[in-house]
């Protein structure tokens, strides 16, 4: 079971009238609909994380109650590209010279 | 022989450059529980039309390996990376398969060997397990996986050791 934690948050009349907007077409209420916006804010933030390498992509999926699977079609959505560095690329590359050479 | 342990990253990316079934059979091939979990249980429960298709290429080729789930939250990696470490001090001489950029940071500092889904086409290739165009086919594959950069180092690389191999 999900555990929930209840937020006071302070937030600015335009976002709040935009909020009551999205909640009447998307037939929802105004409390759902920011956690909505709430949700998709931090799949972006947690998509960046993992690109900059701070978070791994399971982590990443762990966090936010998806599948790696689902981790990687959002960043897809996104546009942003996940993988290693380039001197994490040059290390596996030189690895990868070696065992082509069969070693070890 | 070679021994491999993949993460969720490598194995979904490897499947999805069409070659999971190859490096499983070419290599001896390891993962934890938890990586099992991420990759088929997990994928198997929500659907993911790959889950399915990995899961039997994974049965009876590749060990999984119950490992005690231990807690570092402060690496910020997933359950499947922190049992891929916990099985490492037992695995001497593996070689981790993961293209997760936190993941490769943490086994570099550690200084854990590790290829990426794109330079095991290479080593394939290289090796004569796949054709110099099967690997090619493969990266073409796997280029929406992958960051660019990576796609371009590995394509020069196959171009690379094309004079010694077979041709398309």
């Amino acid at each position: 079971m999900k555990k929930n934690k209840v937020v006071p948050l302070r937030i600015p009349e335009h976002l709040d009238e935009l909020a009551s907007l999205s909640a009447q077409e998307q037939h929802t209420d105004k409390a759902t609909a920011l956690r909505q916006w709430l949700h998709q804010g931090a799949a972006h933030y947690a998509v960046k994380l993992v690109a900059e390498g701070r978070v791994s992509a399971a982590r990443a999926a762990e966090l936010l109650e998806l599948t790696v699977y689902d981790l990687y079609h959002l960043a897809g959505a996104y546009g942003v590209e996940l993988g290693a560095s380039d001197e994490q690329r040059q290390q596996s590359r030189a690895l990868a010279a070696k065992l082509a050479q069969g070693g070890p | 022989m070679i021994r491999l342990l993949l993460d969720a990253d490598g194995i979904i990316k490897l499947y999805r450059a069409g070659v999971l079934a190859q490096v499983v059979r070419a290599f001896s091939c390891a993962i934890p529980r938890a990586v099992y979990e991420e990759v088929v249980a997990e994928g198997k429960l929500r659907l993911h039309p790959d889950a399915d298709a990995i899961d039997a290429i994974l049965l009876g080729m590749v060990t999984v390996i119950p490992v005690d789930r231990f807690q570092q939250p402060e690496l910020r990696l997933g359950a499947g990376e922190l049992a891929i470490l916990s099985l490492l001090p037992q695995e001497p001489g593996a070689i981790v398969v993961s293209d997760d950029r936190r993941f490769l940071a943490v086994l570099s500092m550690q200084g854990t060997p590790f290829l990426t889904p794109a330079d095991i086409l290479v080593v394939l290739s290289r090796r004569d397990i796949l054709s110099a165009g099967e690997a090619r086919e493969a990266l073409e594959r796997l280029r929406p996986a992958i960051r660019l950069a990576a796609y371009w180092d590995a394509r020069q690389d196959l171009e690379a050791g094309r004079g010694n191999h077979e041709e398309e």
